[in-house]
């Protein structure tokens, strides 16, 4: 017979004895009122006892298993307030056609796309990579519907280009995706037409990708599953217990809830619906919001947010500010919405309980978006629902107060908190002036706003721990480099961001964040005292040794509580899901 | 071509090639015409500070009227803004960066928000013929995607290579390659500039020249006319097989299709048609060819229009 299901309610039946207790360790709680512990008890999930080891004898019982820390450091998980494992992942892992040839001569990609076709029958679409431009010129040949119908005439096919974002489709792909002379072009992107006539080429350029991927299929929820799967495992093994997978639609929850299902899920979950088609099509966009996001829901899993893009990035200067950018006349960026759309949307969402979370990398973005959650406030009062404004590269020193005034989470992402050579190069386009005050988490703190982290992986690494190391020195994590971007803050205030912060972000700051009496036992046990010795290239080579959800051991890297009889999901080395930075 | 159109010419090539010495010539040779070039790096060009009248947002106006920037991050939002300068630009040099595809650019150019403004021209890369042939890796395959997206290759340092040497290179840039060799980056009027279209009919022949041959010009002009409306698939089979001597080919064409009149521009390879608004000008077929000096395939080429004729009813 299979486990049986062991939620708690107003009546339960509890247990009078622990069910383990961690004694002996260095206990970083994030309690201010009991800041530091030497043991935890836990029961049913939940901490029952967060003091000294003597204290915590009555709730040793007969059943209890006592491990012994022997003095390491143990803290609240940490929470990774933005991140994209599917995207960065799913793409390794679907059976797409990959020529693997890297100047293919139209000849060469006539046979694989007949190979392909060969060993995967029937009338689906053929979608892949690489084809080069020059070698259809340097034949003679131009790319388009006409040489891919020559090659493959009946089944849709969509080739993307090796360096610069030109997609090949075929009569098939067209038709079905439903462009014709008569389809307008997207506002970020074109379909190249013929001269005389206005139809298609088949060459699709930029933004105008989104219009064949909306034809096509799915990604499958296998391949979602298995992407999700790796990001968790490696959440978990680096010690992160609660994270904001953000953008997803019916497919990908369908994949989390049967990880969940599975017992895999071991990190909770906040899912944000996307509010855009930009990145995938989200199906059944209207049914998740008004109410299918419930049939997912559980203890790690939730899809009560939203996530959209209000502007752009820095590299092609399409964040949107509140002056112009550095050597132009009056060039601010673009907003992809108008305020007015964002207002109804962010007053509707918030009635409905749903968070929003707004990537706003300019401060004119994000000034938008608080004079939007100012008139949901209005309008709604506080709903309780704390929405979060994503990335926050550039914040206008007026609206650090209003993150504490308004209930809004200030988000920000490691992608360029340091300097690398990237994000040196990068970010330099927002000009000296503005790079000075670029990811303000002092400014937020000491404003009174919830700051928190979000990796947003692939963008950059999913590694919480070089992110928390570089909040406290904003340099480099591999040199001696001096230079440094932004302000720096505490340990112990990067501390709080990682963990009740976070807790605050997912609407959890009651169950977890903080080691302390009636949370739930989310927690880490890690190879270091943080405090032990100054932050650069110290922090970030922390290896976590143990990893707890709801009480649940998921990640022991030497199995040692296996002698306890406990079986972590996941056991040895974290996987490696990337290169080195 | 179309007045209604700013023209672009992009110039690529890879470090080193003589992109800069190139740009500068066209510099200078701005006098009196409305030229914007925008470029990667304003202090490479070496532009005496005398001559620079203004500066407002980093876009520097030269006394002979030209006007100079550096490449913005936002291509797109940069030559919108350029598209609304009064008095209206006639032409847009823009510089590649010498380790990027041209690609990328020319596909700017065609956004929808450009593409009733400018028009992409041509596409110069500059080949370094002393270092072309020895490229490796991503080098190579870079100068290979410059090369290819050219529609005119100025095959540049001819003078330090050998004549052996010189075979090789052409016969890697292929036979259906505008190369056109030179020792400074020098590059004719004629490859680069609008020359005034005389499109009035003549009373004479079929085809004839229009350019003199006797003051030691490199290449030679030629108009071709007709009342006949031109079979689309023909004209375009025509073009594509046109040879490597002849550089560009322009006019108005009347089509059978439906009985329009269009603009006509060929460049290298490419082609590209525009529907002409001026009814008046829509009566005939008038294209005017430039080839190299000395080109003597004309009779064939006018035979190769003449088979693209309709007879109207």
């Amino acid at each position: 017979m299979a486990e049986s299901d062991n939620f708690s309610s107003t009546h339960s039946v509890q247990g009078t004895y622990a069910d383990l207790i961690l004694a002996n360790g260095r206990i970083h709680t994030q309690d201010p009122a009991n800041p530091w512990a030497e043991a935890l008890a836990i029961r049913d999930g939940k901490l029952i006892g967060v003091a000294s080891l003597g204290e915590l004898e009555a709730f040793k019982g007969p059943n209890t298993r006592v491990h012994d820390l022997q003095g390491a450091f143990c803290m609240p998980g940490l929470h990774d307030m933005h991140t994209h494992p599917d995207l960065a992942l799913a793409p390794r892992y679907s059976d797409d056609l990959d020529v693997g040839i890297e100047d293919p001569t139209p000849q060469q990609l006539r046979e694989s796309i007949l190979a392909y076709a060969d060993s995967h029958p029937g009338d689906g679409w053929i979608y892949g990579q690489y084809w080069v431009r020059y070698t259809f010129r340097e034949a003679g040949l131009t790319p388009g519907r006409a040489w891919l119908d020559s090659v493959m005439p009946d089944r849709p096919v969509a080739l993307l280009d090796r360096m610069w974002g030109t997609m090949m489709v075929n009569s098939k792909a067209l038709e079905l995706a439903g462009i014709d002379r008569h389809t307008a072009d997207p506002r970020n992107g074109y379909f190249e037409r013929d001269d005389l006539t206005g139809e298609p080429t088949g060459l699709m350029i930029d933004g105008a990708y989104a219009m064949i991927h909306a034809a096509m299929p799915p990604t499958p929820v296998s391949v979602l599953r298995r992407a999700y799967r790796d990001g968790v495992h490696f959440q978990s093994s680096r010690g992160v217990t609660a994270s904001k997978y953000v953008h997803v639609c019916e497919q990908r929850l369908q994949a989390l809830k049967e990880l969940d299902d599975s017992g895999e899920l071991t990190v909770r979950i906040e899912a944000a619906i996307s509010w855009q088609d930009d990145i995938f099509p989200v199906r059944r966009r209207w049914e998740l919001l008004a109410g299918e996001r419930h049939y997912y829901r559980s203890a790690r899993l939730s899809a009560n947010a939203v996530k959209f893009h209000f502007d752009g990035t820095v590299e092609p200067k399409s964040s949107y500010l509140l002056t112009p950018w550095p050597q132009e006349s009056s060039w601010r960026g673009k907003l992809n919405l108008t305020p007015e759309h964002i207002t109804d949307m962010v007053v509707d969402m918030d009635r409905k309980g749903i968070r929003v979370i707004a990537h706003c990398t300019g401060d004119g973005a994000s000034d938008v978006f608080l004079d939007a959650v100012a008139e949901a406030r209005r309008r709604n009062g506080f709903s309780g629902v704390r929405h979060q404004c994503a990335h926050s590269t550039l914040l206008h020193p007026g609206n650090l107060p209003r993150f504490k005034e308004l209930n809004v989470i200030a988000e920000f992402s490691p992608a360029a908190w340091y300097p690398t050579p990237f994000a040196s190069g990068a970010r330099s386009g927002y000009g000296q002036e503005r790079l000075k005050r670029i990811y303000d988490f002092k400014g937020v703190l000491e404003a009174g706003g919830t700051a928190v982290m979000g990796t947003d992986w692939p963008v950059a690494s999913i590694d919480p721990w070089l992110a928390l190391e570089t909040m406290v020195t904003r340099q480099n994590p591999w040199n001696d480099d001096p230079a440094c971007f932004g302000d720096p803050i505490s340990l112990e205030q990067a501390l709080s961001v990682i963990t009740r912060n976070g807790a605050v972000a997912m609407g959890l700051e009651k169950t977890t964040g903080s080691l302390e009496v009636g949370k739930s036992a989310d927690l880490i046990v890690i190879d270091r005292d943080l405090f032990a010795e100054p932050a650069r290239n110290y922090i970030h080579q922390t290896q976590v040794l143990l990893t707890f959800v709801e009480g649940q051991l998921v990640y022991d890297r030497h199995s040692t509580l296996q002698a306890l009889g406990l079986k972590a999901v996941w056991q040895g080395e974290p996987p490696v899901l990337e290169g080195k930075a | 071509m179309d007045a209604q159109r700013i023209a672009v010419t992009v110039v690529s090539g890879f470090l080193g090639a003589g992109k800069t010495t190139l740009l500068n010539r066209m510099v200078r040779r701005a006098e009196g015409s409305r030229l914007a070039v925008i470029v990667n790096d304003f202090g490479e060009l070496n532009i005496d500070a005398a001559i620079v009248s203004e500066v407002t947002d980093a876009v520097y106006s030269l006394q002979n009227g030209c006007i100079c920037c550096t490449v913005q991050e936002d291509l797109l939002a940069q030559l919108a803004s350029l598209a609304q300068l009064e008095p209206r630009l006639e032409r847009i040099v823009i510089e590649c960066s010498g380790v990027s595809d041209p690609q990328r650019i020319v596909q700017t150019l065609a956004y929808p928000q450009l593409r009733s403004q400018m028009q992409l021209d041509m596409v110069i890369t500059v080949v370094d013929a002393t270092r072309h042939l020895q490229l490796e890796g991503e080098y190579a395959r870079l100068a290979r995607a410059q090369v290819a997206a050219a529609d005119l290759l100025l095959l540049n340092k001819t003078d330090l290579v050998d004549e052996p040497q010189l075979q090789a290179l052409r016969e890697a840039l292929g036979q259906r390659t505008r190369v056109h060799e030179s020792v400074q980056a020098q590059l004719p009027d004629a490859l680069w500039l609008d020359t005034e279209l005389d499109l009035e009919p003549r009373a004479l022949k079929p085809l004839t020249r229009v350019s003199a041959d006797d003051h030691g010009e490199m290449f030679s002009s030629w108009l071709w006319q007709s009342d006949e409306a031109l079979d689309i698939e023909g004209l375009r089979g025509w073009l594509q097989a046109l040879p490597s001597d002849v550089f560009r080919v322009k006019g108005l064409v009347v089509l059978a299709q439906g009985n329009k009149a269009h603009w006509l521009q060929h460049v290298g390879t490419r082609s590209q048609f525009l529907p002409a608004t001026d009814e008046a000008q829509a009566r005939a077929t008038r294209l005017v060819f430039i080839a190299r000096r000395g080109f003597d395939g004309w009779d064939a080429l006018g035979r190769g229009l003449d088979a693209c004729k309709v007879i109207r009813p």
